[in-house]
C-alpha cells in the first residue's frame, strides 16, 4: 500500500465522520422540530385531577368538575367526598345533585339515582359510574376509576 | 325420600330459582321428607299424577299439613305469607306492598272483588317454581320479556274478548317508537308495559290523564305541552291525541311524528330559498304537492283540527319552530362532529368536550319546546344550545389558530437550519479546494552527507 492511498483513505474517513457529524446533527434538530408539532399528543391528560374546592363543600354541597375531558359530580356526603360521572348513563344529559332528597335527577326523561349512583327510576338503564375521590392533606383529587 | 324423588324437574326450577334456599314445605307444607321404602317409591313415582277415579290408584298422602298447590284465586296470598311480612322480608331488602298494591290493580279487583280467577296472579307474571330476578334475561319480569309474559293474556284473543278488551295492543305496542328501541334495539331503559301501566298495581293513578304518565319520563315535554293552547283545548286527548295510533285501547301505537315532519322541514328550507316569507298556501304546496295528502300521513293529526292547512296561520308558525329547532341540531351535530374529529388528532380538547357535554341536556329539551306552540320560546331554548356550541367552537378554533402558528413559526427554524447547513458545506468545501497537499517529508541530513 502507498502512502498517498493510505493518506486518501485517512480523509475519506474524516469526510465520512463529518456527515455522521451533519446527520446527527440533522436529526438532533429535526425530531425535536417534529415532536414541536405534536405537543399535545403525548400523555392524554392527566389520569388524576386535583378538584380545587371540594375540599370546602358543605355537607349536602355538591359541585360540576372536569375529569379526562368527562362531566363528573362532587358531593359531600356524610360519609365523605363521593364523585360519579355527571352524564345520564341514559342519553348523556347532565345530572343534578337534589340535596334534599339526596339523589341524583336526570332532567331530561326524568331518571333518578340515588347517593351511591344505583337507578331509583325512570330510564337509565345501567347506575352513574362512580369515580375515585382522594385526599391528600388539604388537596383532593379525582380519578377515573 | 324427599320432594325431589318424584317432583325432580319442580325441585330442579326451585334450585335454580331466587328461592333456592327454600325448602318445599315452607311453602306446600307437610313433612321434609317420607318414610317410604324403594318399592313404594317405584310405585309412585311410575304413576305420581294419578288420581282417584281416573287410573283407579290411591293418591300419594303427603301428609298433616300439606297445602298442595293453591287455587288460582288463593296464589296472591300463598305469595304475601312471605312477600308482605316485614320480617321476613327485611334481610332481602324487598318491599312488602305487592299484596296490597295488586289489591288495588285491575287484576286485584276483578280477582278479590268479582271472584274471576282468570287475571293474572303472581305465578303469570313471576312463575311459580322457576321465578328469577328481574335482573336476569330469562326471567318473565326482564324488560326485554315483559310484552311477551303481558302478551301471555293480553294478546289471547279468546281471553280479552270476554273481558271486552282488544287483543292487539301488545302488538301495537311492539311496533311503537317504545317497543322497537326495547325488542329491535335491546334498550332497557325503553319503556315496557309496566313502566306506563305500573306492575302490581297495574294502571297507576291518573292514568286515565295519560298525559300524567307520559310526563313521568318526558317531563319537557309535559311542561311546554301544558303551557300551550292545545292543553286547555276541550277534548283534547293529551299526548296520544297527536302520538297515538288510534282510537280508545288502540292508542298504543305511539309514534314520533318528528321523522315525517323532518322530511317536510327539508322542503320547507328549499321553499325559503326563493320565497323569503311564505304564505300558508306556499308552505302546504312546497310540503307535499297533494296537500290532502298530508291528512293521510304525517299530518294527520293536526289537520283533524286544523282542517284547512292552506288558510291556518299556524301552519307556518309550526313550520318556523321545526325550522329553528332543525338548525339547532344541525348546528350540535357538526360540533360534535368537529369536536369528535379534532379530538382523534394532536390537539388536547378536554375542556370543549366539557363544555359540550352540556350542549347534550340542551338538546334534548329543545325538541320539546315545539309543545308550547311559541316560536318565541323555541328561540330561546335553541339560543341556549347554539351559545354552548358556540362556545366549543370557538376554543376549538383558538387551539387550531394555535397549532398553525406551530406549524407556520417552524418554517423559518428549518430555513434557518438548512441555510446554515448550507453555509457549512459552502465553507469546507472552500477550505477542501485550497487544501494543499503537504510536501513529502524532506530527506534526512545523514542522506546529504
Amino acid at each position: 500500500m502507498t502512502k498517498e492511498q493510505t493518506t486518501t483513505t485517512r480523509r475519506g474517513f474524516l469526510d465520512w465522520l463529518i456527515s455522521l457529524g451533519a446527520l446527527i446533527t440533522g436529526l438532533a434538530v429535526t425530531i425535536p422540530g417534529v415532536m414541536y408539532l405534536w405537543p399535545a399528543a403525548r400523555g392524554k391528560g392527566a389520569k388524576r385531577v386535583q378538584v380545587k374546592g371540594a375540599g370546602k363543600l358543605a355537607p349536602g354541597q355538591s359541585m360540576m368538575v372536569q375529569v379526562n375531558g368527562k362531566a363528573a359530580i362532587v358531593v359531600r356526603e356524610r360519609s365523605g367526598l363521593k364523585a360519579f360521572s355527571a352524564s345520564c348513563t341514559h342519553l348523556g344529559c347532565l345530572v343534578k345533585w337534589v340535596p334534599g332528597k339526596r339523589q341524583f335527577h336526570c332532567p331530561c326523561h326524568a331518571g333518578v339515582f340515588d347517593e351511591n349512583g344505583a337507578v331509583v327510576s325512570g330510564p337509565p338503564p345501567t347506575p352513574l359510574p362512580e369515580y375515585k375521590v382522594k385526599k391528600i392533606g388539604a388537596k383532593v383529587f379525582v380519578s377515573l376509576a | 325420600m324427599s320432594c325431589a324423588t318424584c317432583h325432580a324437574d319442580k325441585a330442579g326450577q326451585l334450585a335454580a330459582s331466587v328461592h333456592k334456599t327454600l325448602h318445599c314445605q315452607e311453602c306446600h307444607g307437610g313433612p321434609a321428607s317420607y318414610g317410604l321404602s324403594a318399592e313404594e317409591a317405584k310405585r309412585y313415582r311410575a304413576d305420581h299424577h294419578a288420581l282417584p277415579g281416573k287410573s283407579g290408584s290411591a293418591r300419594f298422602d303427603h301428609g298433616a299439613g300439606f297445602k298442595g298447590k293453591p287455587s288460582r284465586r288463593d296464589v296472591p296470598a300463598f305469595c304475601g305469607d312471605c312477600h308482605a311480612d316485614v320480617e321476613r322480608m327485611n334481610p332481602y331488602g324487598l318491599h312488602t306492598d305487592q299484596l296490597v298494591r295488586y289489591r288495588t290493580s285491575v287484576h286485584g279487583k276483578t280477582l278479590f272483588e268479582k271472584g274471576d280467577d282468570r287475571v293474572a296472579v303472581c305465578t303469570d307474571c313471576h312463575g311459580s317454581h322457576d321465578v328469577l330476578s328481574s335482573h336476569d334475561s330469562a326471567s318473565k319480569t326482564y324488560p326485554l320479556n315483559v310484552p311477551d309474559t303481558c302478551a301471555h293474556c293480553h294478546a289471547n284473543k279468546k281471553l280479552m274478548g270476554s273481558f271486552g278488551l282488544p287483543s292487539e295492543i301488545v302488538d301495537e305496542y311492539r311496533h311503537s317508537v317504545h317497543g322497537r328501541l326495547l325488542l329491535e334495539q335491546h334498550d332497557t331503559g325503553a319503556p315496557t308495559c309496566a313502566t306506563c301501566h305500573g306492575n302490581h298495581a297495574a294502571a297507576p293513578p291518573g292514568f286515565g290523564a295519560v298525559g300524567a304518565v307520559c310526563g313521568r319520563c318526558h317531563p319537557h315535554v309535559e311542561e311546554n305541552y301544558l303551557a300551550s293552547i292545545h292543553a286547555s283545548q276541550e277534548g283534547f286527548d293529551g299526548c296520544i291525541q297527536c302520538h297515538g295510533g288510534g282510537e280508545g285501547h288502540h292508542r298504543h301505537f305511539i309514534q314520533r311524528i318528528t321523522v315525517p315532519a323532518g322530511r317536510m322541514i327539508h322542503r320547507y328550507a328549499e321553499l325559503l330559498r326563493s320565497v323569503p316569507d311564505p304564505t300558508p298556501e306556499q308552505i302546504t304546496a312546497a310540503i307535499h304537492p297533494q296537500p290532502r295528502r298530508i291528512i293521510d300521513q304525517a299530518m294527520s293529526t293536526c289537520t283533524e283540527c286544523h282542517d284547512e292547512p292552506d288558510e291556518d296561520e299556524s301552519i307556518p308558525k309550526l313550520f318556523k319552530e321545526l325550522d329553528r329547532i332543525a338548525r339547532g341540531e344541525r348546528h350540535f351535530v357538526k360540533t360534535a362532529h368537529r369536536l369528535d374529529v379534532i379530538s382523534q388528532g394532536v390537539l388536547l380538547v378536554e375542556d370543549q368536550q366539557f363544555q359540550f357535554e352540556e350542549a347534550k341536556t340542551h338538546l334534548i329539551a329543545l325538541a320539546p319546546v315545539q309543545h308550547r306552540l311559541d316560536p318565541a320560546a323555541v328561540d330561546k331554548e335553541a339560543a341556549k344550545l347554539d351559545q354552548v356550541c358556540d362556545e366549543v367552537n370557538g376554543g376549538l378554533d383558538h387551539l387550531e389558530h394555535g397549532l398553525q402558528w406551530r406549524y407556520r413559526s417552524l418554517i423559518p427554524i428549518w430555513a434557518f437550519a438548512v441555510i446554515f447547513a448550507g453555509l457549512l458545506y459552502a465553507k469546507y468545501r472552500r477550505l477542501d479546494r485550497e487544501y494543499v497537499e503537504p510536501a513529502p517529508a524532506n530527506e534526512t541530513p545523514g542522506n546529504h552527507s
